[in-house]
């Protein structure tokens, strides 16, 4: 089902075109996500708030580059309390998206949620801005990652309803095996 | 005193759809329709001939499964053709906001696809916006399945909407 195949030879622009894309290589900015390849566990607490008791929050993850370097492909089971979702799986795609100079992730779960963030990074730290709707109520969503080592990096859950109030939702610290 | 009895309805809103939540939503019976896709099928298809290209053959196996939770069909392709090969991982679902099917793809050139779907019948078709060298055009994916093993495919394409033309086309079978 894969519709690349039928996209080369039709376009106008087709063989030069064409042969960009096959030719493509990652850019340096898809490289810097080379930092979150590899097995990660993450431990952390979830705030309590409107939400709930908060508790515990863990998850291990496994991220490993696809075919081609374009994107990082995630893996991660997770357990927090069930009155925020409880456990689940999910699968997640980082890369970098050239006509808006944003890094993409995109992230599938068990509970049949699709959620796409867009980052940026500036020195050690990668701030992630997404939206969310939740029974009909928008809700924004930040995550903050500061990078402490090439393999430790805390991370940084907020929640707001306006965009300017802004509620800490999850801290928690990933390590990498 | 004002500002916060409207943050403490809006929380309550969110605490309240944060129940929501936990109460473990469940696939509806528009995921279960994509358990069609499910299993290893083998796509053979035609690139068609024109003023920029003289076609060619192009082969693709596929093999999908549910992921857990029932609401996510993936599928990990390999893909071979006279214009080069590649992989590409994809994700079939459903938007019950959209009401509509969802089909997204992020594949080894470094390319996200995304397109909506819907059934008719025997009858899938796909559509959404093909991004090349800077130019956009539309996509539209037609499958007919004809039996529960085998679907007929026809690759459109078109500069804005009116006018289509068939680009590929082809057949694929699903694998014991």
């Amino acid at each position: 089902m894969n519709r690349k195949l039928a996209l080369i030879p039709i376009l106008t622009l087709i063989a030069a075109a064409a042969s960009a894309q096959m030719g493509a290589q990652p850019g340096p900015e898809v490289k810097k996500l080379d930092y979150f390849v590899g097995a990660w566990t993450t431990e952390g607490t979830i705030a309590q708030g409107p939400w709930g008791a908060g508790g515990k929050f863990s998850a291990t993850d496994t991220r490993e580059w696809m075919p081609g370097n374009f994107f990082v492909q995630e893996h991660s089971d997770y357990k927090m309390p069930a009155e925020v979702g409880g456990d689940g799986k999910e699968v997640s795609f980082m890369g970098y998206d050239t006509d808006q100079n944003v890094y993409t992730y995109d992230a599938f779960n068990s509970v049949g949620r699709h959620e796409t963030s867009k980052g940026s990074v500036s020195g050690d730290t990668w701030a992630w801005t997404s939206s969310a709707s939740y029974g009909g109520q928008d809700i924004l969503q930040k995550m903050t990652m500061k990078v402490l080592s090439p393999t430790s990096f805390n991370m940084k859950f907020e929640v707001s309803m306006d965009g300017k109030t802004w509620m800490t939702f999850m801290e928690c610290k990933a390590t990498k095996k | 005193m004002k500002r916060s009895g409207r943050i403490l309805i809006a929380w309550s809103v969110l605490a309240a759809a944060a129940m929501a939540q936990a109460g473990m939503p469940q696939p509806g019976p528009e995921h279960k329709k994509l358990d069609m896709f499910a299993g290893s099928w083998t796509l053979d298809g035609q690139m068609k001939p024109g003023p920029m290209g003289p076609g060619g053959s192009m082969t693709e196996t596929e093999k999908c499964d549910w992921m857990e939770g029932g609401f996510y069909v993936v599928c990990h392709a390999d893909f071979k053709s006279t214009m080069g090969n590649g992989s590409a991982l994809s994700l079939l679902g459903y938007s019950t906001d959209d009401k509509a099917y969802t089909y997204r793809e992020f594949n080894s050139f470094g390319e996200f696809m995304e397109s909506k779907g819907s059934l008719d019948g025997d009858t899938w078709t796909w559509t959404g916006d093909e991004k090349m060298g800077g130019a956009t055009s539309k996509g539209r994916f037609t499958m007919k399945f004809t039996s529960p093993t085998s679907y007929t495919f026809t690759y459109d394409m078109s500069p804005d909407g009116a006018k289509w033309t068939t680009v590929m086309d082809g057949k694929a079978t699903k694998g014991k």
